[in-house]
């Protein structure tokens, strides 16, 4: 009874009532265009999407994505003038050429003029040397039971003391899967060749944003969190840290602090993030979206899950898996490639860093 | 315009002493005195002292006291006082005279019931409007949340004080933010007026003698915020015997002891109030709750002397803390000390002064315990104060009140200093603003005739921003921005940074048709120089204030209002004030802030913030039955908007395109109904309605993605991957059993990027709008009972209707990045509370 009258109590204080609002719905009044482009000092290609915004329908996936804006004239411009034109290879989709690249210290600009004479610019960015990785590793944390096994996955960076630094990392995940192969034929049928090692690479849209405000010159650590031992194949995470500017970071961190909003008595007003683009001609043209300009580095570390089991623990894995049906004892196929139940399944091998 | 304000001061001052001259040539005496409670010996505020052949009367003051100069002649002298027998005593009247009166009680229970801290027809009879008064038996009386009586959610029942939303610190009166209400705590400023972030208030009500609330019509004597003064005056100790009163309720617990060091000479009042949600967090098996805290306390005390019957210096302190922490990597803190000494004294027959001095730190902040960033950060505001505010009576007809007062504040913007051998957190110093204000005022209060009635005044505030401090300049002529500072400028300690100054006009006037009815007019200018920089929803306890300087000019507020009040008595005695009041406020030097403003450990600060201008007017319908036998309560009506309009200039960006946008507690219908009904002499029935339309908001008019994360699809798109040909599952039931198979299909992965919703206008939508009510019982001591504890059960929204706080849009990151929407209730359920309140 004690613990009700408390319960009752704080809940009303402290336990707000958050409710879902499933049939919120807007037009899409804005006339805004969305744009995102970025470069860096690694060979490209390098690409600029134009897009529209679209309404606000949360569960209508055929409205994920504006519309595209067609036939632009797409250009990035150094500080000495040099113009290279970006060619629309699919729709609202502007590319440079694979050797395009921007060099350390020099000045880029985005220009666009799209059909109906609408011109946007972005404001001239500093490309910043990239920051490599001072440490990227792993350490396994054994446990007793396979849900609590993990490799605790660390990075940082070495900040330099000389200058205010700002970074805007993205990870990205490739893991290795199994699944199953079906019985073979009887004999004396040949056995076909099975595949069923490949990788999935889960879509990540978050960014890690870290700056060197009160931390200046030191090791600063990157919290990647732990990867699981559900199973053994090859794990790797791909880092790429951009040195950004101020203005680049502060985008980010605005659209972050924004995406997590609590509605709560102490958030911020949400309100609409300008970045660093906007449109030259028509002063009430709203231009959403940013043109990125950073150094930057890549790095992958792979986490060699099997390596790290001693033989106790990989039985524990083998059986975990087993029981849990890890590698899809129930939908056998020949070609792990063709398993369109796996998410961003990508095949038999990754993307080359470089 | 200063000068003419000056010519205008002179002219009325020197008119009122003529006419003061000419009243005093008629043979008058000054009658003085104290009425007490004959057993407690306790001072009587409100008690009526009548006089056989004159029209008039006079009243005590919260000490109990009274003087008027009356025509020497032979007297009848009637005291009365609700709950206490008649006094009648008769005396000749020859010269300057001073008596004591005590007067016995009738009953332990009051034959009738009375809600308000003034005498009957004070709301027509009183030359100000907008002032509103609650006596602490009154607030005491009101349905409580979680058990709490509480100043601040008992003035927000009262029209024209609203709040952003529920558990909001602080209240809006008038259109005004919540940083420009003057809050007065026995005279002293307070910085932060909360506990447990907004939900209660930070000072404990058994220690409230009165709260008078001043919407409009504010007296000279007041100055420093823009909007309003919230004066709350807390008792003395009983200077006869010691006595002790308390109450333990669900969410904290109270002692106050009073009495006598010296009997009759010196008393002692403290009272004390500590929480104990940390004993219930400890129940919660969720670590989160568990690992939490939020606790908070208040202590007030102060000590009195008398010096004679017209003499007295007290002494007082008050400590209140808070500290909050939600099982995650930081917590909050704020607490707030003062100590103040006051001295008042009737200098001569016809003039009383009082003078204080105090000293008062306001310390707030959080502490990081992340591990390798671990943090404190400290702000803080010093303010040492020393006021003289002296009265003198010209006659029973007219009085001058007059005086200064100088302040020194030290604001330190709060250095940020690792908290731990381990942490890599840089010292990172932020600056000390050093400030002084100096004021002067006059005003003057006279009955020009038997209808009308004058209120004038004038105050002079002087401001200076002094060193040390290194200020920036910026570029003139364009958006203050860091990359436009052009130089930064050292000052030495003393050295003049900025000054501002301006005269503050005030004037009330009523014309009373007859007893019962007047009309009043009235204008008052305020000017705020220190600013609570804060662009959340609700203001939180780690938002920073701000002196004004170059960039911050002080905010003005000027309020023109126009009221009639009009009182009805039936065939019971019963009385019904009724009043409509209209007012309008313009307001200058609004502060902004530019789209997601970083606001903390920023010291270019001001390249953060806008100036813009404000209005509000608005409309108030208010019938109180003020006493009755059994029933009193009070329904208002208020109709009113608030605007700001921050346009762009030379040296700063705009907000909303330059337009207009309401304010984010404009809310223009409002309905509060407060019952008070006594069912029989012990049981006493309370209910609150509120009811009010919802705030503005903000609503995304659609949405976007940034394209940012797109390697993989990019990577699949031209490696043939995307769209391919593949297998997926497909389950089938047969037989009630289920089959799972492959089929067909084509891997076609969606692009999806990091989803954003688009913002236009600001607060061009609302949420729902906000109704609550709220019952309660009280169950008073047997007539005669030796005890004198009584029982409170509130539940606080009986309807148990999740009022919305706010709507909002969360975006998800991973494969899908879908765009959600939620609404918050802060409190979404009935709180049921029982409170027992002792008293021996």
């Amino acid at each position: 009874m004690k613990k009700i009258i408390i319960f009752l109590i704080l809940s009303s204080l402290f336990l707000s009532c958050e409710t879902e609002i499933t049939d919120f719905k807007t037009q899409n009044l804005s006339t805004a265009y969305v744009v995102f482009g970025e470069m860096t000092n690694l060979n490209g290609p390098y690409n600029v999407r134009i897009n529209r915004t679209s309404s606000y329908s949360p569960y209508d996936i055929t409205a994920f994505q504006g519309d595209e804006i067609k036939g632009a004239v797409v250009k990035i411009i150094d500080d000495t003038g040099v113009a290279t034109q970006l060619t629309e290879t699919r729709s609202g989709f502007y590319q440079t050429s694979p050797l395009f690249k921007g060099i350390i210290g020099k000045k880029y600009q985005l220009k666009i003029k799209t059909s109906d004479g609408i011109e946007i610019e972005s404001t001239i960015e500093t490309l910043k040397a990239p920051t490599p990785l001072y440490d990227f590793s792993y350490k396994f944390i054994s446990a007793e039971r396979v849900e609590n096994m993990r490799f605790d996955v660390t990075a940082s960076i070495k900040d330099s003391k000389e200058t205010e630094d700002y970074y805007f990392i993205r990870r990205q995940d490739f893991i290795q899967f199994l699944t199953t192969c079906p019985e073979p034929p009887p004999p004396p049928a040949p056995v076909p060749i099975c595949y069923s090692k490949c990788w999935r690479t889960p879509l990540n849209t978050q960014p890690i944003l870290i700056n060197d405000f009160l931390v200046n010159g030191k090791n600063l650590p990157i919290s990647l969190g732990s990867v699981d031992v559900k199973d053994f194949p090859e794990w790797i995470i791909q880092l790429d840290v951009f040195s950004v500017s101020k203005e680049t970071y502060n985008y980010w961190k605005r659209q972050e602090d924004q995406r997590i909003i609590g509605g709560g008595l102490f958030d911020k007003i949400p309100a609409q993030i300008i970045g660093n683009l906007k449109c030259t001609n028509r002063t009430n043209q709203e231009v959403l979206g940013l043109f990125l300009v950073g150094g930057l580095a890549k790095q992958r570390l792979s986490v060699d899950r099997l390596g790290a089991l001693s033989i106790e623990n990989l039985q524990k894995v083998q059986n975990y898996a087993s029981f849990n049906n890890i590698r899809y004892k129930d939908l056998v196929l020949w070609d792990c490639k063709k398993a369109a139940f796996i998410n961003y399944n990508i095949g038999y091998k990754i993307p080359d860093l470089f | 315009m200063k000068k003419h304000l000056l010519i205008w001061t002179f002219i009325c001052l020197s008119t009122t002493l003529l006419y003061n001259e000419t009243y005093a040539q008629k043979k008058s005496f000054l009658l003085s005195g104290t009425v007490k409670d004959a057993e407690t010996n306790a001072p009587l505020e409100n008690a009526n002292i009548l006089f056989s052949g004159l029209t008039f009367g006079t009243q005590t003051d919260s000490t109990g006291k009274f003087s008027i100069f009356i025509p020497a002649t032979s007297y009848q002298i009637v005291i009365r006082m609700l709950g206490y027998k008649i006094k009648i005593e008769r005396f000749t009247l020859n010269k300057n005279t001073e008596f004591e009166f005590l007067l016995d009680k009738t009953a332990k229970i009051l034959d009738e019931v009375v809600i308000t801290a003034e005498k009957a027809d004070a709301n027509v009879n009183r030359t100000m409007m907008g002032v509103e008064k609650i006596s602490g038996k009154t607030m005491k009386k009101l349905p409580t949340l979680m058990g709490e009586a509480d100043v601040i959610r008992s003035i927000m029942l009262l029209p024209g004080v609203t709040t952003v939303g529920e558990g909001a610190s602080g209240f809006n009166v008038r259109g005004g933010n919540v940083d420009q209400n003057l809050v007065l705590l026995d005279g002293i400023p307070l910085f932060n007026t909360s506990h447990l972030f907004g939900f209660f208030t930070g000072f404990n009500a058994d220690m409230v003698q009165d709260v008078s609330l001043f919407k409009g019509g504010i007296p000279s004597m007041y100055g420093g915020r823009a909007s309003s003064v919230l004066d709350v005056r807390l008792k003395e100790g009983n200077f006869d015997k010691w006595s002790a009163q308390g109450g333990i309720g669900p969410i904290s617990s109270r002692l106050l002891l009073e009495g006598p060091i010296f009997k009759g000479k010196t008393s002692v009042i403290v009272g004390a109030r500590a929480s104990l949600s940390d004993f219930y967090l400890r129940y919660f098996n969720n670590p989160s709750l568990k690992n939490s805290n939020a606790n908070f306390y208040d202590i007030n005390a102060k000590i009195t002397h008398r010096f004679g019957n017209n003499q007295r210096i007290s002494l007082a302190a008050y400590t209140s803390d808070d500290a909050f922490k939600f099982a995650q990597d930081t917590s909050y803190y704020w607490n707030t000390h003062n100590i103040s000494l006051k001295h008042n004294a009737l200098l001569f027959s016809k003039l009383s002064h009082n003078f204080t001095a105090f000293m008062s730190k306001y310390k707030y902040g959080n502490k990081g315990f992340k591990p390798q960033y671990e943090y404190n950060w400290q702000p803080s505001i010093t303010q040492q104060s020393i006021r003289e505010d002296l009265s003198y009576e010209l006659s029973n007809k007219s009085r001058i009140d007059f005086g200064g007062d100088f302040s020194i504040y030290r604001n330190d913007a709060g250095s940020l200093l690792p908290n731990s051998a381990q942490s890599i957190i840089d010292p990172f110093a932020m600056p000390v603003q050093h400030s002084r204000e100096m004021s002067v005022y006059a005003g003057h209060s006279l009955n020009l005739s038997k209808n009308l009635s004058l209120d004038y005044g004038l105050r002079y505030v002087f401001y200076q921003l002094v060193g040390p401090d290194d200020i920036y300049s910026y570029q003139l002529g364009k958006p203050r921005e860091i990359e436009t500072i052009t130089d930064t400028l050292s000052y030495k300690k003393g050295s003049v940074i900025q000054s501002y100054g301006g005269f503050e006009p005030r004037f009330s006037l009523a014309f009373k048709v007859d007893s019962s009815l007047s009309i009043k007019i009235g204008f008052n200018r305020m000017q705020q120089f220190m600013h609570l920089l804060s662009n959340t929803m609700a203001i939180s306890p780690a938002d920073i204030w701000k002196n004004s300087n170059a960039q911050l000019p002080q905010q003005i507020a000027d309020q023109f209002s126009i009221g009639v009040f009009k009182n009805f008595n039936n065939a019971q005695n019963n009385t019904f004030e009724t009043s409509v009041e209209v007012y309008y406020k313009n307001l200058k030097n609004v502060i902004d802030y530019v789209d997601g403003a970083a606001l903390y450990l920023n010291q270019t600060v001001e390249t953060q913030l806008l100036v813009g201008k404000g209005y509000t007017y608005g409309a108030e319908f208010f019938i109180k039955k003020s006493r009755g036998k059994k029933l009193t309560g009070w329904l208002s009506y208020t109709y009113s908007r608030t605007f700001r309009q921050i346009e762009a200039n030379e040296n700063q960006i705009g907000a909303n395109f330059g337009l207009k946008f309401p304010a984010n507690f404009d809310s223009p219908h409002n309905i509060k109904f407060v019952l008070n009904n006594r069912w029989t002499k012990r049981i006493t029935f309370n209910a609150n309605f509120t009811y009010n339309t919802g705030r503005p908001i903000t609503y995304p008019n659609g949405r976007y993605k940034i394209y940012a994360f797109s390697d993989v699809y990019d990577y699949m798109v031209n490696n043939g991957l995307n769209p391919r040909a593949g297998l997926d599952r497909k389950t089938y039931t047969y037989n009630g059993q289920i089959f799972v198979l492959l089929d067909n299909a084509t891997i076609q992965e969606i692009l999806d990027g990091y989803a954003s919703p688009s913002f236009t206008l600001r607060n061009a939508e609302r949420i729902p709008d906000y109704f609550r009510l709220d019952l309660g019982l009280t169950l008073d001591p047997k007539e005669n009972s030796k005890s004198n504890s009584s029982w409170n059960f509130s539940i606080y929204n009986i309807l148990n209707r999740q009022n919305v706080y706010s709507i909002y849009f969360k975006s998800s990151t991973g494969l899908r990045n879908l765009a959600r929407t939620y609404k918050l209730s802060v409190l979404g359920a009935a709180i049921p509370s029982l409170t027992y309140n002792f008293k021996f």
